[in-house]
């Protein structure tokens, strides 16, 4: 059967190596190696399907991907001993929110910081609501914030 | 489905072109295997 037609998921791995399987034919389609050979904690799709992006473990760094080109095209690199948790996009594409210390939001095209919001314990989920006026993050506290996104 | 490496999946996330069934995915497919 065919109805999978053009399903895909990413998988993230140790020592860099990401996936991206096709449903229909129940194998790897295209394997991805992040330059730094940590181990992929998170992969997060932009809406429009072009673009991803991949957090490691103990790492400062997140990497957006453009799966036309099939590697990283740009690199976030936050303050140096910030462990990246998780990073999801906003759904138009034009925000990525990363969880690690605190919470960021910062720009695709520029890779510039929009905002920066404290956290009492390391960020651990964030999600964007559709009208990009607020996220939503939560800690290893157990803690749930509503943030606005330009405060 | 296949066992690709014997390295643990610390993460899973479906591509949202497949679920919205528009086309880059199945673009993605055919051209980049």
């Amino acid at each position: 059967m065919t109805i999978f037609i053009g399903l895909i998921f990413g998988t993230g791995h140790n020592h860099g190596l990401i996936c991206l399987w096709d449903i229909n034919s129940q194998d790897v389609a295209i394997k991805l190696n992040s330059d730094d050979s940590n181990d992929i904690l998170k992969i997060s799709f932009s809406e429009n399907g072009y673009y991803f992006v991949s957090t490691s473990k103990n790492s400062n760094v997140v990497n957006l991907w453009d799966l036309r080109k099939q590697k990283i095209i740009r690199e976030i690199n936050l303050p140096e001993n910030s462990h990246v948790e998780n990073a999801e996009f906003d759904y138009f594409g034009n925000s990525i929110g990363i969880c690690a210390d605190r919470s960021y939001i910062y720009n695709v095209k520029t890779c510039e910081l929009v905002s920066e919001i404290d956290s009492i314990q390391n960020c651990n989920f964030l999600k964007f609501d559709r009208d990009m006026e607020y996220f939503m993050t939560t800690n290893f506290n157990g803690d749930i914030r509503t943030n606005l996104i330009f405060n | 489905m296949k066992k690709e490496t014997e390295s643990a999946i610390n993460t899973l996330k479906f591509h949202p072109d497949g679920i919205h069934n528009n086309s880059f995915t199945k673009f993605l497919l055919a051209n980049y295997k």
